[in-house]
């Protein structure tokens, strides 16, 4: 806990920023859903904010305040909300001296943080801080709808309740009084009966008991003569005493009970709600890492701080105060895997495997008891994460087994298209070897013929090397990537190599090319961005028209440099101007080739951490332009 | 024409050594066949041949080891013989002291220029005063650049890039040699300063400088200033 030692220096000696918001929190429930607005208040207006609990000296806590403080406390630390714990006689001169001396410029309080009496007696905390902050401003906050009372009725019995049970004894007597005189005092007992009922129904057992106690009191002094005295003349009033005090007691003990059950009843409720909640998030988490959030965060919200581990899995989520990860013994961890069988450590930590058909899948640690949940819903907690991890692993399976569907059916077209692509110029070559081997006499005597069929066979073989320098550049990209070696180049350089590697190939057609004018320099990998150049350019061969010139452009925007290659084909439909970077895709319009050159490109291209596209060209065609962000060498 | 020049081929595929001895032998060359490093530096040593062809891959040693080794006794030029794509690998083997290289797949015409370029090196009677490729005119006495019988303006630089690559002419010179020689051993990673001087060098003795035909950049590796057209 953020420790008083560690947070008085930085009372009041630190520079006030601009907006510093204090929210009180009180030992009240309450206090989750006022922090959370005093937070988004606090954002709103770009304040910080700062939270503070006041110790009220001299008096106690029940169990259910105690828990209810804690639960703020770690609230607060998880929202990363500085909290302050100061202790005084009264909240409200405590509250307004800190929120003085730190430079607070706007106190939250929550409208439920006193008690009627106090409410009475001194006026609201509102009111008192208002009067005491001096120009501080206030805010009440009043209790957001949903948020249930919580039970303190009939457990709180504070002196309130007893007051009203003593006044409702006099209340009787005052009724009863006028009657008494005119009929059998026996008669006005009911009258102390339906006290006693009221007192038992509102207020409880015990305040019931006083009000029952009081009456039989009241009744003997003002009702059964001698008047005034304690003393009874006759005796069969006795008998009445007793019923009425028997009576009372009853009364008290079976609506006190039925209270008891209501708050059950509203506790089973809520927990209800809380595993609703929790099995409506589990079905959502679509994964292991999400559903080790929805877990841990479910948890938490009921006061459990937890850690979840999964078997085999380096994954692990932990809830509770940040900062401070909880040590978890691996031998413990593995030992509950093991064995399936829940251990609680020395230390109060509670170890419980999950399990998913007979295979343990996990363990849940929960750091801690959280105060009053039964162990009931515990276990469905528990039964609820193993059964949603369960749901996970087969989702699992069946897209494991899907991916291994689809990663066979690429590799048998990869097998496919490889074969056919390396088979037919593999088979012109052959062929044309063949033909001058048997020293055919149609082709060795004729020049012509011969040179043509020789001509042939070298453009497959050229064709084939391609092929087989995309395929070693496809297993580059696959096989983690493209390791750039980067230099300093020019890019009309690099457009002019890419002319000359091009060669014959553009023979017959025209090429323009728009490049700076100025000398400007690229860091870029050379050999890698050619390739991606000499890919654009063959496809704009490949698919162009003769009559249209093909448009090399390279120009800068900022410190971004940006290709692009325009060929007057018949251009790509828009469906297909991604998929086009797919790999094996080819165009059902495709003039052949493995469908990895684009693959290749824009592996290359996002190796520089830039994007490559395909579009329209205005006057028809296609226009691939790539962007190599943040190159241009100053 | 090569006047039985002698030539190490140092190659441990077979299709590859039986293509250069016919080939080879075609253009007049006398060829010597080695299967590995070892049997490659014996045949060196009984034979002095007038050129090697080298492939980088060997099984028995390393190709840059290889080169080390030869180049502790010997200046005879060598020719790489690398697989493609490997940037790093030719530029070692150059910087080891291999005089060019040749990638594979190669055609016979790339590989003979090469050869020719190499066996070129020492022409009698010391350095030529005058280059010429194409329209391209260099008086080195005189300092002057002429393109298509019009005289260029170099900046210095430029004009001491040129000349490194004329005494080269015809073979691969890397960035950092030209760095080395045009500036000094410090400019080595210089790159940029060689880009900017090349790019103005390019623009200025260039025809069309988007279809360079004189000076022909070696991806990754260096430059080339073409010596024969």
């Amino acid at each position: 806990m953020a420790g008083r030692g560690g947070v008085t220096e930085q009372e009041g000696n630190r520079a006030p920023r601009s907006e510093r918001f204090l929210v009180c929190l009180g030992p009240s429930p309450f206090g989750a859903g006022l922090l959370k607005e005093a937070r988004d208040m606090a954002r709103v207006a770009g304040a910080e904010l700062w939270a503070i609990t006041v110790d009220v000296e001299g008096s106690r806590l029940d169990g259910l305040s105690r828990a209810a403080r804690k639960t703020n406390v770690r609230l607060a630390e998880r929202l990363g909300v500085r909290l302050f714990v100061r202790s005084g006689t009264d909240v409200a001169r405590t509250v307004a001296a800190f929120a003085r001396r730190n430079g607070v410029t706007r106190i939250v309080v929550g409208k439920s943080l006193d008690s009627p009496w106090k409410t009475l007696l001194r006026g609201t905390l509102t009111d008192r801080l208002i009067r005491l902050s001096g120009s501080i401003d206030v805010v009440a906050l009043s209790r957001r709808e949903g948020e249930a009372e919580p039970s303190l009725k009939g457990k709180g019995k504070s002196l309130g309740a007893y007051g009203c049970g003593a006044a409702l004894a006099l209340a009787a007597t005052a009724l009863g009084l006028p009657f008494s005189r005119v009929m059998a005092p026996t008669n006005v007992v009911m009258v102390y009966l339906a006290a006693v009922l009221v007192a038992a129904v509102f207020l409880g057992r015990g305040p019931s008991v006083l009000t029952a106690v009081l009456g039989v009191l009241a009744f003997d002094v003002f009702m059964v003569p001698p008047y005034y005295t304690l003393v009874v003349a006759d005796s069969q009033y006795l008998v009445t005493f007793a019923g009425l005090l028997g009576v009372g007691f009853v009364v008290s003990g079976l609506a006190s009970r039925a209270g008891e059950r209501a708050q059950e009843a509203r506790r089973k409720e809520e927990e209800a709600l809380a595993l609703y909640a929790f099995s409506r998030d589990l079905a959502a988490a679509a994964g292991r890492e999400e559903l080790l959030g929805v877990v841990t965060e479910h948890l938490f919200r009921l006061g459990w701080e937890s850690t979840l581990i999964l078997a085999g899995e380096d994954l692990r989520s932990q809830s509770g105060r940040p900062g401070h990860p909880r040590d978890i013994p691996a031998e413990t961890v593995e030992d509950v895997l093991r064995h399936g069988r829940p251990r609680e450590l020395e230390n109060g930590q509670l170890c419980l495997p999950l399990e998913v058909q007979e295979r343990r899948v996990g363990v849940l640690i929960l750091h801690g008891s959280s105060g009053e949940r039964p162990e009931g819903l515990r276990d469905a907690f528990v039964l609820q994460i193993a059964q949603s991890l369960e749901r996970i692993v087969l989702d699992e399976r069946a897209r494991t087994a899907e991916l291994a569907q689809a990663r066979e059916k690429i590799q048998a077209a990869l097998l496919d298209s490889v074969s056919h692509e390396i088979r037919t110029p593999l088979a012109t070559i052959t062929g044309v070897l063949s033909s001058l081997r048997r020293g055919d006499k149609a082709v060795v005597s004729d020049d012509i013929a011969r040179s043509a069929l020789i001509e042939t066979a070298w453009t497959e073989a050229e064709r084939l090397g391609d092929l087989v320098g995309n395929l070693l550049n496809m297993s580059r990209l696959e096989g983690g990537g493209f390791q750039l070696d980067r230099a300093p180049c020019d890019p009309s350089e690099l457009v002019a190599h890419v002319l000359g590697r091009m060669g014959e190939r553009l023979e017959g057609w025209t090429i323009e090319t728009e490049l700076p004018q100025e000398t400007c320099l690229i860091d870029v990998d050379f050999p890698l961005l050619s390739l991606v150049l000499v890919n654009l350019l063959d496809n704009a061969l490949k698919y162009g028209s003769v009559d249209v010139p093909v448009l090399i452009r390279g120009w800068s925007e900022g410190r971004d440099f940006l290709f692009s290659v325009a060929d007057g084909g018949p251009g790509i439909p828009e469906s297909f101007r991604e998929r086009i970077f797919e790999k094996f895709f080819r165009l059902p319009t495709s003039a052949g080739g493995t469908g990895l050159g684009l693959t290749i490109c824009r592996g290359i291209v996002e190796a520089h951490g830039g994007a490559i596209a395909a579009g329209p060209r205005s006057e028809g065609g296609t226009v691939m332009t790539m962007r190599l962000p943040e190159v241009i060498v100053p | 024409m090569s006047d039985g020049r002698k030539v190490l081929v140092v190659d441990d595929e077979r299709a590859i050594r039986r293509f250069l001895d016919l080939a080879l032998q075609a253009q007049g060359y006398e060829v010597i066949l080695a299967a590995s490093a070892d049997e490659g530096l014996t045949r060196l040593v009984e034979i002095r041949p007038d050129l090697v062809i080298l492939d980088l891959g060997l099984p028995d040693r390393d190709g840059r080891e290889f080169i080390a080794d030869l180049r502790s006794w010997s200046q005879v030029p060598v020719i790489v013989l690398s697989v493609k794509d490997r940037e790093a690998d030719k530029i070692t083997a150059l910087d080891a002291g291999a005089n060019d290289y040749v990638t594979k797949p190669f055609g016979v015409g790339e590989l003979l220029a090469r050869m020719r370029a190499l066996l070129r090196q020492i022409p009698p009677g010391g350095e030529e005063p005058h280059f010429r490729v194409g329209d391209l005119h260099v008086d080195l006495p005189r300092r002057r650049v002429l393109l298509a019988g019009e005289e260029l303006s170099l900046t210095p630089t430029e004009y001491d890039i040129l000349k490194t690559l004329i005494a080269y002419r015809g073979k691969v010179v890397t960035h950092g040699q030209l760095l080395q020689e045009v500036w000094s051993e410090a400019y080595r990673n210089e790159r940029h300063l060689l880009q900017v001087n090349m790019s103005n060098l390019r623009r200025k003795i260039e025809p069309d400088p988007s279809r360079p035909r004189y000076l022909l950049t070696e991806p990754g590796v260096g430059y080339r200033l073409r010596d024969e057209e």
